[in-house]
């Protein structure tokens, strides 16, 4: 048995030799040899990295109008650089921000995807007005669908005589210019 | 048997002394199992850390009940941290869950979830069934207390800094991949063009001068929210107040800090 005594203690020493390794900091000299020991400046070099996102406040700066828009509306805990992309190049040196406007774009939040909440905004995008850009009812930054219409329509094919920009209950101002043929496009009665 | 061999009873002696001998030692000798514990169960109590307000320690909280796997965080993740657009390098990505009526359970991650899971190949099989509930689930590294990670790494090139992150000295890793098979949740990776393991690192550039990360940023839906857990105004404690949380795989004992808000069982 006694072999096994000193296989047993060679065996201790060992682990016990290993475990004093992982444990205990390594002295300067055997860091010199490679030897590794962590040390704050790689966490200093990680945090000083340039962030490249920025903060819908820093949006706000320059972009007031737009701003009071979205905050008054849907989309107002959207980060605007889900659909203009990273803010700090631009913010510093001006370099230019895309749009998304594609059906594509607005679909990857607001298709229906097996997944989704019930009661997160979603439809089919497939049947709904198919083809046309969402912008073009829908504004990016209000983010609200077009109202619908609350009154029957027997007799007022005319919709600008009542609803013309500056008319008895007019439309907003981006209206102008779209003729009464085309209202219905967007808005629908009871939807 | 020789003559100077012990007894059975004398055997049993020394090995039960020896035992209880190695759990003292293991659970109060410093660096070796005696950490200061997050937690008993998943959540943070403040009296048992040892930082406060000046000092942070970080924490992460996930609302699988607002997410709408839309994959703008992951689309931004990989924009701030200069992460491949390969398929298998992801810092986060999003799991959709789908349980039927019939009791199975699917998951699909389709490009980790980047573009959405409108296109998803999954999505025709998924018509044809009874779901009973469906929910997205978005991952990220979990900062543990107790990482796989940092134990495994033979050159000790992966460590937690003071507040709580767990970094990878790029300089030290030798790519040997152990800490990537050692993570549970699969969150590192094996960077492809400079060979080292890299991970979600919570934007430690960014928590570093006060931002949150690319992904919190992001969320349309603020599903993400991340704060100082030792602070008990930050939007990740206010959450654990609020919500019932739990975290991913709990009994592995690694004891992650990212909190989730409605998992469910069959949630890996």
């Amino acid at each position: 048995m006694t072999h096994l005594v000193r296989a047993g203690l060679l065996l201790v020493v060992f682990v016990a030799g290993f475990a004093a390794m992982r444990m205990i900091t390594p002295p300067a000299f055997l860091v010199g040899l490679g030897f590794h020991e962590v040390t704050e400046s790689n966490a200093v070099e990680w945090a000083g990295h340039p962030a490249l996102f920025a903060d819908p406040a820093d949006c706000q700066t320059c972009h007031q109008d737009i701003f009071a828009i979205r905050q008054a509306g849907n989309h107002a805990g959207v980060s605007c650089e889900n659909c203009h992309g990273p803010a700090t190049a631009h913010v510093k040196e001006g370099a230019r921000v895309f749009k998304l406007t594609s059906r594509e774009s607005c679909g990857t939040c607001h298709s229906e995807v097996i997944g989704r909440p019930a009661s997160f905004p979603q439809v089919d995008l497939d049947d709904h007005n198919g083809g046309a850009e969402c912008i073009t009812c829908h504004s990016p930054h209000k983010a609200a669908a077009p109202p619908a219409v609350p009154h029957d329509l027997a007799g007022r094919s005319d919709c600008l005589s009542c609803h013309a920009v500056g008319g008895l209950v007019p439309a907003p101002a981006d209206h102008a210019g779209r003729g009464s043929d085309t209202c219905q496009t967007c808005h629908r009665s009871g939807q | 048997m020789s003559t100077s061999s012990t007894s059975r009873r004398d055997f049993l002696k020394k090995a039960a002394l020896g035992l209880a001998g190695g759990v003292i030692v293991y659970r109060f000798l410093p660096g070796l199992g005696a950490r200061p514990a997050l937690a008993e169960g998943n959540v943070p109590t403040a009296s048992l850390i040892t930082h406060g307000p000046d000092h942070p320690y970080y924490g992460f909280a996930v609302n699988t009940r607002k997410c709408i796997g839309c994959g703008k965080c992951a689309t931004a993740c990989k924009l701030e941290n200069g992460v491949p657009m390969r398929e298998d390098h992801f810092r986060t990505w999003i799991e959709r869950y789908v349980f039927t009526e019939e009791g199975q359970v699917f998951v699909d991650s389709p490009d980790g979830g980047i573009n959405g899971f409108a296109a998803s190949p999954l999505n025709v099989k998924y018509a044809g069934l009874d779901i009973r509930k469906s929910f997205f689930v978005p991952k990220l590294c979990n900062q543990c207390d107790n990482p796989p990670c940092v134990r495994v790494c033979p050159v000790g090139a992966t460590y937690m800094t003071k507040d709580g992150v767990v970094l990878i000295d790029r300089g030290h890793c030798i790519g040997c991949g152990y800490c990537i098979q050692a993570c549970p949740y699969g969150a590192r990776y094996l960077h492809h063009d400079i060979g080292v393991a890299d991970k979600c690192n919570w934007c430690y550039h960014r928590i570093s001068k006060g931002l949150p990360p690319a992904c919190v940023e992001v969320c349309p839906v603020g599903a993400r929210v991340f704060g100082s857990i030792t602070d008990p105004d930050s939007p990740v404690r206010k959450l654990i107040r609020d919500e019932r949380v739990d975290v991913l795989k709990p009994s592995l004992g690694t004891e992650p800090k990212v909190y989730y808000a409605g998992l469910e069982k069959g949630v890996v």
